[in-house]
């Protein structure tokens, strides 16, 4: 039998103090390899520290953080092969063109001469900026220089993609770009953090996501995971053509429903637990005469889920 | 009164800058040395202070005429660089009241240095002799100092756009107004001389040596009338009715000082009107820069060698990517080439006046190479590359050496050939006849321009990253990488060679091994020292070691091929030695503070 592979990340009571200040508070977290891993918290709730201390940047105060393997702090320089930051500024020379800029970079990654033009280019196709090629950073929209910065994290071809806020600030034809690219970058078989306030697209982007609020992890896991620890019971929302009553009447004397009752011309119809199917409801409904218009099931969105979970407390 | 808002948040904001109480202290500091320095040789007599107090006016005049200017130079330059200046606009506020509020609070500002060196100019008056018209002619020639010095900063910063530019040409607008201010000052000394001596006529006044006078002690000669009559053969009896003329024409300057500054900020108001908002370069600008900035010929041998430059050293490749750090190279060259051709040019060479300029030369060198150092990881700090660096494989040493022999090799050239150049003359000069030999004073030169070129660029990185303007990184520079080795060899030379004493000149050769031994053992006692550190160190060491076996040897030539021509080692020599390893000390301790600030990712935030 093989062994199970290696965590692209892995933190163990990973803590960080300023002064009296906890920013992170002994975090344990996994992201498995090839996850497009989804990092939510408030403002100063500790993500952009925990990604500076897995991009070598800060040094933790206690605990472990692990990429591929790497200890963050003893092996400072086998992480920084292996990783590619993106802080949540540009960190750009306004003034130098976009392949001199990745040239440096590429100097300092210290790729070799020869194949450093290829992989010049090969990353700006990627981020679609070829035709920018000569031009001047300054010049550039914020959208082109975010993918300016999201080539200048791949020129090295790392394996783990640390990304603070990749997409704020951009308009939304920039950012459904930006996301396509991420996807792209998976398919490559990149691991991806992300942290993001823009829960909508992480939710459809992401296949695991982690919450953390005032530096403590709160949930760490899939996406659907989440709704369901969050959701109590199974929502289900029905319209009837006429007898409303008669209905949640109906409804009430089933042992799977906790709750039945009219809201907004609707009846909201509470299942006992996620386990149950919300067949049952319409077949219960028409076999008691009733007219079924509409069902429909109230999933929770990660916004929801988010505000839910967390009270938005800063540090 | 619109523009109060402006005043209470521009003082608020200075008021919790260290800078506001930094320069006070750099302003009252520098009175208090001059007070002191004229108080040591033994000028001050009780009841004849007038002296005491000029020699402190003068330094107040300059202290103004240095610092206003550059502490008013960004203040509407920033706002506009932070987009801060749009948002005011969005406001009822008008132009002119931005300008009117940001030159009162910067006024303000002004004042407060200049009080803050009350108390020392205080001490004159308590030994007495400091009469009326001398008190009212500094207060009032500060006043007008003060306002020009105000408008050269107002109304640079309503034009910059970047802060370096907003305080070169602050400094150069203040001379031109420094120009002004004396021009007016004599026009209105000729026009109260004219009132009171209609025989002499006013062209007398225009003599070289009556503007020298003039110009002596920071304007303030104008109350030395007694003085002047004389030298016109005139009776001192009408010099009290000068005197009343006199006073009547300063009044009259400061009012024209002052109302020349409320002139300005209007015509700043309406600079801050035409250019609030963002433009792109124009055409012009553009087609210059792409003459005259661009490289046209060789581009594939400059394209090549700046790529050898990015693969040796990436870091060092940074700071000479630009066309402005390859002029500065240019501009070194150019300046020495053209300095040495006029020197050799000469059928009559006179080294002892060209010794004085190789001396102002090294001064400015060390100068550019501070203001290079200084600012050099500034652009990394602010715009957040430093944090993308840091998380490359580039370890912090590595960092830290490149970006010095990146500088190092900017100003390489230039110092070569200043060095190859002087040690030629210093062989030559002493064989033409009618020059004193300057052999001893030109290798001190270029002992003290090597220590500077080895330390300033170590001391000048760590403050670009500690200090958060530019300005204050240069000044903090230079204060520490040559004022404290300089001030604390005066002050133990001082104390050590008073009256030539023996005993105390061994004390002193006592301090300098002390200070060679703590020297030593800090190199010991600190293994993390990063190579390049320990390499210049170590360089250093071996240099001090020569020199001295050089003295040596020479002590043992005859007299006729000694090469410095002394029996003995000089003192200077060893006071030289002292302040070389106290600069170097300073040099290797910011040297490793600076590798640790970057371990430990402390530098100071962007504003």
């Amino acid at each position: 039998m093989s062994a199970p592979p290696l965590p692209a990340v892995q933190t163990l009571g990973l803590t960080r103090t300023y002064g009296s200040m906890v920013a992170l508070n002994a975090l344990d977290l996994t992201v498995n390899q090839g996850d497009l891993f989804g990092f939510i918290g408030s403002n100063g709730a500790g993500k952009t520290t925990t990604l500076r201390i897995l991009a070598t940047f800060l040094a933790p105060s206690a605990g472990q953080a692990m990429v591929l393997g790497h200890d963050v702090v003893r092996d400072a320089d086998a992480v920084r092969h292996v990783i590619g930051y993106m802080p949540d500024f540009f960190g750009v020379y306004k003034d130098m063109e976009v392949t001199e800029y990745l040239d440096f970079f590429g100097a300092c990654y210290k790729i070799p001469t020869a194949q450093r033009e290829k992989t010049v280019n090969d990353v700006l196709e990627l981020v679609g900026l070829s035709e920018k090629k000569g031009a001047l950073i300054g010049a550039l929209s914020r959208g082109m220089q975010q993918r300016l910065g999201l080539a200048r994290v791949l020129i090295h071809d790392p394996k783990v993609l640390l990304l603070d806020e990749p997409a704020s600030g951009l308009d939304p034809r920039a950012r459904i770009e930006m996301m396509a690219i991420l996807q792209e970058l998976q398919r490559m078989g990149k691991t991806i953090i992300i942290s993001s306030h823009i829960l909508s697209e992480l939710q459809t982007l992401c296949n695991r996501v982690a919450i953390i609020e005032k530096g403590k992890l709160i949930y760490a896991g899939p996406v659907q995971g989440v709704r369901d620890q969050m959701q109590t019971g199974r929502v289900v929302w029905v319209k009837v053509s006429s007898d409303q009553d008669r209905a949640i009447e109906l409804l009430k004397a089933r042992p799977e429903v906790t709750q039945a009752g009219s809201e907004d011309g609707h009846i909201k119809v509470t299942l006992v637990n996620h386990d149950i199917d919300h067949s049952i409801v319409a077949d219960t409904l028409v076999r008691g005469g009733a007219k079924l218009i509409e069902l429909r099931e109230d999933e929770l969105g990660l916004e929801e889920v988010f505000l839910r979970v967390t009270r938005g407390e800063t540090q | 009164m619109t523009f109060l808002p402006i005043v209470g948040r521009e003082l608020r904001v200075s008021a919790r800058t260290a800078s506001t109480y930094w320069l006070r202290l750099v302003g009252a500091t520098a009175l208090l040395m001059a007070g002191g320095i004229y108080w040591m040789e033994g000028d001050v007599t009780y009841g004849a202070s007038s002296d005491w107090f000029m020699a402190m006016h003068l330094t107040l005049f300059w202290t103004i005429w240095v610092l206003v200017p550059v502490m008013t130079a960004d203040c509407i330059c920033r706002e506009r660089r932070e987009g801060t200046l749009g948002l005011l606009f969005l406001t009822p506020l008008k132009a002119g009241d931005i300008v009117l509020a940001k030159g009162f609070a910067h006024g303000l500002r002004a004042v407060t240095l200049c009080i803050a060196g009350v108390p020392v100019l205080v001490l004159p008056f308590l030994t007495g002799g400091v009469g009326w018209l001398l008190e009212l002619s500094s207060v009032l020639i500060n006043f007008s100092a003060l306002c020009w010095a105000l408008s050269a900063g107002v109304l640079v910063s309503s034009a910059a756009r970047t802060f370096t530019r907003a305080v070169v040409g602050a400094v150069i607008v203040a001379g031109l107004f420094l120009a002004v201010l004396g021009v007016v000052h004599v026009a209105a000394l000729i026009v109260a001389w004219q009132v009171t001596f209609p025989q002499t006529g006013a062209g007398t006044l225009l003599h070289p040596a009556f503007f020298r006078w003039f110009l002596d002690e920071g304007f303030l000669s104008i109350t030395r009338i007694d003085d002047l009559v004389r030298s016109f053969g005139l009776s001192v009896a009408g010099s009290s009715s000068l005197q009343a003329a006199l006073a009547g024409a300063m009044f009259s300057v400061t009012l024209f000082s002052f109302l020349s500054l409320l002139l300005i900020i209007r015509w700043a108001a309406s600079n801050v009107r035409r250019n609030w908002q963002d433009k792109p370069r124009s055409v012009l600008q553009a087609k210059l820069e792409k003459e005259f900035c661009t490289p046209a010929y060789g581009i594939r041998l400059f394209r090549g060698w700046m790529r050898r430059l990015l693969e040796r050293n990436p870091i060092g490749w940074l700071e000479r990517r630009t066309w402005q750090a390859r002029t500065v190279s240019w501009a070194w060259l150019a300046v020495i080439v053209s300095l040495y051709s006029l020197m050799l040019g000469s059928t009559r060479p006179d080294w002892n006046s060209f010794q004085e300029w190789q001396w102002i030369i090294a001064a400015l060198f060390c100068a550019s190479l501070t203001v290079s150092a200084a600012g050099s990881f500034r652009r990394e700090r602010e715009s957040g590359v430093m944090e993308l660096l840091l998380v490359t494989p580039l370890t912090v040493g590595q960092i830290i050496n490149g970006r010095l022999r990146g500088i190092w090799s900017q100003f390489l050239p230039s110092l070569l050939l200043f060095v190859i150049i002087q040690f030629h003359l210093i062989s030559i000069a002493r064989w033409v006849p009618w020059n004193r030999d300057t052999s001893m004073e030109g290798a001190l030169l270029l002992w003290l321009l090597g220590g500077a070129t080895l330390t300033l660029p170590v001391i000048g990185l760590y403050f670009s990253l500690r200090c958060r303007l530019h300005i204050t990184a240069v000044v903090a520079a230079l204060a520490v990488g040559i004022g404290v080795p300089a001030l604390a060899t005066m002050v133990v030379a001082f104390l050590s060679f008073v009256g030539g004493n023996p005993e105390r000149q061994t004390l002193f050769r006592w301090l300098l091994l002390a200070t060679m031994a703590a020297f030593v053992w800090v190199l010991i006692r600190h293994h993390t020292l990063r190579p390049l550190l320990r390499i210049s160190s170590v360089a250093w060491l071996a240099m001090l070691a020569a020199m001295f076996v050089i003295l040596r040897l020479d002590d043992a030539l005859p007299a006729g091929w000694s090469i410095f021509g002394a029996g003995h080692v000089p003192l200077i020599i060893v006071a030289t030695l002292f302040y070389a390893l106290l600069q170097t000390g300073c040099a290797l301790w910011l040297g490793l503070k600076l590798h640790q600030n970057l371990e430990n990712r402390s530098f100071a935030l962007p504003q």
